[in-house]
């Protein structure tokens, strides 16, 4: 009875404690983040340093985001999101931007590295499990995405290539789909979303600076 | 150490008070964190309720060649009640520092403030606001301190040393009582290796008076992260001394995650010695049993069930129900 009464209370104290919390986006405990210092400076050998720019990427901006594009962003997508900008000196080289995307082992992590024009330069894993992830850095798939624009990967995901998804067919990602597929998708975003919300600063890096490699 | 302690302060004092208002709201990111923690402790049939009203401010310090330095201000209220009756009451500051990161590609970063001490699990994982805990404040007596660091990633190894005042929470420059930690870690294919070092003089309560004694404690330990298909697997094993006894302490954690991650499901074994030298026991062991989901990037819902030995003298063994809910928002 009187435990009863104890969880009784500890219910109505959560009540009590959260009736007043307003709607609004928020993410992760801010020290859990880490930059990504391996990955870019193994993407940009020759840079000195890079410059971090977070903005949101909030409900409106997904809605928006969805009319461009036929699949879904998933809730760890939206919040306060950083792109990294390689420079070497004050020269900006290219950016670096994470990505996630849902897989049936869990959140696959992508570390795109861009150039200032937003072509693909290169992608690896910060985050990957299921034996597709280390052949697929290896075989031909990663070398047809280098140099990739936005258009030629979209070419390629709409291509319906066998070829390219049986690359990794061991169906790591959530709807049984190729590892492959999954990649292409995330680049798509990567590529969308970074020209939507850091627009302002790639021009304004690009206005100063003769990019570089 | 008192002297290298104040030298650094003053320079980094120094640096943040040239930066200019623009400065300041770049790369801002600031929220507000409350929680509710209700324990329900069956042993004794009593609940207690932890409310936490904290800040939590992350600013990157930027300029024309990058990135130079990174402040985390996370002050938090603590209140604790049992039966409605105010018990426990204090400001707790989980992480306040200020990273400098200018130097050679972030090879070389010296922090300093109030950070947790790097060593084993906990270095790479943040426990702050959930109901996970990888004992840190039993086993070495204190999670967080007050000092400085040299800390960075070196290719896919990341290291941080630190000499700490070991006064925990509160702020106490004390000739006595001093920690030197650090943890040097690798990383590759989903599989993180670290190994700790932990060397302290602390103050600890005499037993049965209200005096207080140095106790010297050292402490040696492996951990390691292994992320695999559909579990995690976390283990720290740890050897040292406490003055002259030997201690040896085990964990070992299993997690699920779902596929986007908004549900986590763990079971932590941990056998541990016990420092009570009271009852003399040689070994205690827990075994704990939780959850947590996050259905949006606000909130947060963890439960747990904890039992097995009790870290306090003369106590019976633990069986803890804890729930907390959590809600935080950017402001």
């Amino acid at each position: 009875m009187r435990a009863n009464k104890n969880i009784s209370s500890m219910v109505f104290s959560l009540g009590i404690a959260f009736s007043m919390a307003p709607q609004s986006v928020a993410g992760k405990p801010f020290c859990s983040l880490r930059d990504p210092t391996q990955q870019i400076f193994e993407a940009f050998p020759n840079a000195t340093n890079y410059k971090s720019i977070v903005h949101n990427i909030d409900n409106e901006t997904k809605k928006e985001l969805l009319g461009q594009l036929d699949f879904t962003i998933h809730s760890k997508e939206i919040g306060r999101h950083t792109v990294f900008f390689a420079l070497k000196n004050d020269i900006p080289l290219g950016l670096i931007h994470v990505r996630t995307e849902a897989g049936i082992w869990g959140l696959t992590e992508i570390v795109w590295a861009l150039d200032m024009n937003l072509n693909i330069i290169d992608f690896n894993f910060q985050r990957c499990r299921g034996s597709s992830c280390k052949s697929i850095l290896n075989n031909n798939f990663k070398a047809q995405l280098k140099g990739k624009s936005l258009d030629g990967v979209l070419g390629l995901l709409n291509s319906n290539n066998q070829e390219l998804y049986n690359s990794s067919a061991d169906e790591t990602s959530v709807g049984k789909e190729s590892l492959s597929k999954a990649i292409l998708r995330s680049a798509v975003k990567t590529m969308i979303i970074t020209d939507k919300i850091w627009h302002e600063d790639i021009a304004k890096l690009n206005l100063n600076n003769t990019p570089e490699m | 150490m008192k002297k290298v302690f104040f030298m650094f302060v003053a320079i980094n004092f120094a640096i943040i008070t040239e930066i200019s208002a623009n400065e300041w709201s770049d790369n801002t990111n600031i929220a507000l964190d409350i929680s509710s923690k209700v324990d329900y402790d069956y042993n004794v049939d009593k609940t207690s309720v932890t409310f936490f009203t904290g800040i939590d401010l992350i600013k990157v310090f930027s300029n024309n060649k990058g990135d130079w330095g990174t402040l985390l201000l996370q002050p938090y209220d603590k209140r604790t009640y049992v039966r409605s009756e105010l018990v426990d009451s204090q400001m707790t500051y989980r992480n306040v520092n200020f990273n400098y990161t200018g130097l050679l590609q972030h090879k070389l970063n010296f922090r300093f403030g109030h950070f947790e001490i790097p060593y084993g699990l906990e270095h790479n994982i943040n426990t702050n606001g959930t109901l996970l805990d990888y004992s840190h404040k039993q086993n070495l007596g204190l999670k967080a301190d007050w000092g400085l660091s040299a800390n960075g990633i070196i290719s896919s190894f990341e290291y941080e040393f630190a000499v700490m005042q070991g006064s925990g929470n509160n702020w106490r420059m004390d000739e006595e009582t001093h920690v030197y930690s650090g943890r040097l870690g690798g990383n590759a294919n989903n599989f993180n290796l670290g190994l700790s070092v932990f060397l302290a003089d602390l103050w600890v309560p005499e037993p049965l008076t209200s005096t207080q004694t140095i106790l010297s404690r050292s402490r040696y330990a492996v951990d390691f992260v292994w992320e695999t298909y559909w579990i995690n697997i976390l283990a720290e094993f740890s050897v040292g001394e406490d003055n002259d006894e030997d201690v040896h302490n085990e964990l070992v954690e299993f997690d699920w995650l779902s596929n986007e991650e908004e549900l986590l499901i763990y079971l932590q074994l941990s056998q541990f010695s016990a420092d009570d030298v009271i009852t003399k026991r040689s070994r205690g062991s827990r075994i704990a049993i939780g959850a947590r989901f996050e259905p949006s990037q606000s909130w947060q819902w963890d439960i747990q069930y904890l039992t097995g030995t009790s870290h306090m003298p003369q106590q019976d063994d633990l069986k803890l129900l804890t729930i907390q809910l959590r809600y935080r928002f950017n402001l």
